[in-house]
């Protein structure tokens, strides 16, 4: 080994990190060269002072600086996760969004829902849970005298007397126009206001057709309602429950048809309602099947009053299958009152179908 | 290392690796023990590369929030401590690099004159009949071993600081440093070689 090659191996001998063979070359070799032996020396002494070099100590503020960062390292985190969940400035618009996205989707079943609701409600509907009571047992006992102690409020004897004085001609009109204008029928039966002619019209009618015992009762009772119906504001006339009921039914009606029919009601009369009467056996069996019958036509059923003997439903069917629905009547019992169809093609038309029992 | 000492160590080792769990979790009160326990290390380590006290406290701060970044990431893998140098000794070179960058004009070579605090040149020591090392205080001698140390070439420095100041052994070196054995050794060998030369330059007669 030369001298070079000696001090290139002394560091590593310095640390007794040589091999075996290599320690004793270099320890011969050093035994021997006093020049080594200096430079050793010299080495042995630099490593000496480095490893004796003091160790600096932390300032005592560096722990709380790190820890200091440290945590505002660690709020911020923190702050990220709540920004996602917690905060304020996040959460009120989320709110606001889950709040139109709920009145959105209510709206939507409101609206996907309203048919069946329609057809439930008069159900529930205070107008039958008081006529049920009374109405079926006046028209057993007084069949063509006074009006029925629900129709109350109803304008007095006198009134109600001019009225059918009046109605006579209208009724004759009505015939004309049921041949010869269809349309303008049709047209009216959204708009609320120039509903007033129609339950005298209805009345006439009926007297035509209804044996006389049921007349009066039927007559009173399709007047009060179709009242309740076109007037709202008049509603005093009913219980209260009846006029919450046929404020609602009426506001439907309006909401729905008034678009399509405003133009239309320019030029009708006034809606009038066809009416049918059917004689059956069974009253609540023949109500399944006319209700069946109208849902076959998408008929909508804007009121049903049931009774014991006696039911009225009042639908709004389309024009175009107001004969193909009658026929089907036919099939039920014995039809009266469907006298020359109107020939409507377009919009729909208000059936209302009168089921009595046949004793 | 006595068995006292080894057994010391390793309960450390395995008081750190709890430490860091609960680091992990989110407990900073374990960190700061963490940083009590190391912080003195790190410290000298940083201080023995960069030659400033200042400098070394910066980057012993940036070290130990950057090991709270990433401890999540710690595996567990190699030791905690060893972890820990890696950084210091990682932001130590980002520094010496913005410094280099900063000064590159300025850089003085082990060869130039050296001046001492006094203001005499630091090369006429050597010509003086008594031994220079008896004559300054071992502060002062140590400011003149420091020189040194910081004009040693980068990578000979990290490895005489951690062998010869730090105590770490190879191995550990290799651990911190990301080399082979072998690589530690010839740079360790080559630097205390290079650091013998700086400081007779600097102290002269080192007997």
């Amino acid at each position: 080994m030369t001298c070079r090659e000696i001090e290139n191996t002394l560091p590593g001998y310095l640390d007794d990190a040589l091999s075996g063979e290599e320690r004793r070359h270099v320890e011969e070799h050093l035994a021997a060269c006093p020049q080594c032996r200096a430079v050793h020396a010299d080495l042995k002494r630099a490593v000496g002072l480095v490893q004796d070099i003091a160790e600096v100590e932390p300032p005592p503020w560096l722990k709380q600086k790190i820890m200091a960062q440290v945590r505002e390292e660690a709020d911020r985190k923190k702050g990220i996760i709540q920004k996602l969940f917690f905060p304020l400035h996040i959460k009120i618009p989320l709110e606001a969004f889950a709040t139109v996205l709920v009145a959105v989707l209510a709206f939507y079943v409101y609206k996907a829902s309203w048919p069946e609701v329609s057809r439930i409600e008069p159900h529930s509907a205070p107008v039958y849970a008081t006529g049920k009571d009374q109405v079926p047992a006046k028209s057993r006992q007084t069949p063509a005298s006074a009006p029925p102690q629900t129709l109350a409020p109803r304008p007095p004897a006198s009134e109600a007397a001019e009225k059918d004085k009046g109605l006579a001609p209208v009724s004759q009109q009505t015939r004309e126009d049921e041949t010869g204008h269809a349309e303008k029928r049709i047209g009216g039966e959204g708009k609320l206001a120039e509903r007033e002619p129609s339950p005298p019209l209805i009345k006439a009618e009926e007297r035509e057709t209804r044996p006389p015992k049921d007349k009066e009762v039927s007559d009173t009772v399709s007047l009060g309602r179709l009242q309740a119906y076109s007037h709202p504001q008049q509603a005093p006339l009913l219980e209260e429950k009846s006029k919450a009921s046929a404020d609602a039914v009426a506001q439907e009606s309006r909401k729905r048809e008034a678009a399509p029919v405003a133009a239309q009601a320019l030029t009708a009369a006034g809606p009038r309602p066809i009416d049918v009467t059917m004689y059956v056996r069974d009253t609540s069996a023949a109500v399944k099947a006319v209700e069946d019958i109208l849902h076959e036509f998408n008929a909508r059923i804007i009121e049903r009053q049931v009774h014991e003997g006696r039911a009225v439903l009042t639908a709004e069917i389309k024009g175009l299958y107001v004969k193909a629905f009658f026929e089907k009547l036919k099939g039920i019992g014995e039809t009266r009152g469907i006298r020359a169809l109107p020939d409507v093609s377009q919009g729909s038309v208000i059936v209302r179908t009168e089921i009595v029992r046949n004793n | 290392m006595s068995q006292q000492a080894v057994k010391n160590y390793q309960a450390r080792e395995d008081d750190d690796a709890d430490l860091v769990r609960r680091c992990q979790k989110g407990d900073i009160d374990a960190f700061e023990v963490l940083v009590e326990r190391h912080q003195k290390k790190m410290i000298n380590i940083a201080y023995r590369m960069l030659g400033d006290y200042g400098d070394a406290c910066d980057v012993v701060q940036e070290s130990f929030l950057s090991a709270y970044r990433a401890v999540g990431k710690f595996r567990g893998e190699a030791r905690f401590s060893t972890w820990l140098y890696g950084i210091v000794v990682n932001h130590t070179r980002n520094r010496l690099k913005q410094r280099a960058a900063r000064s590159r004009h300025e850089v003085s070579s082990i060869d130039d004159p050296m001046e001492s605090e006094d203001g005499s040149l630091l090369t006429e020591a050597h010509a003086q009949e008594e031994s220079v090392i008896e004559q300054l205080d071992k502060k002062k001698l140590e400011k003149k071993v420091q020189v040194c140390i910081s004009a040693l070439d980068g990578e000979q420095r990290e490895v005489l600081v951690l062998r010869d100041i730090q105590g770490f052994s190879y191995e550990e070196i290799g651990d911190i440093l990301n080399l082979p054995k072998g690589t530690v050794k010839s740079r360790l060998f080559r630097a205390r070689n290079a650091l013998k030369h700086s400081l007779k330059r600097v102290l002269g007669d080192l007997r």
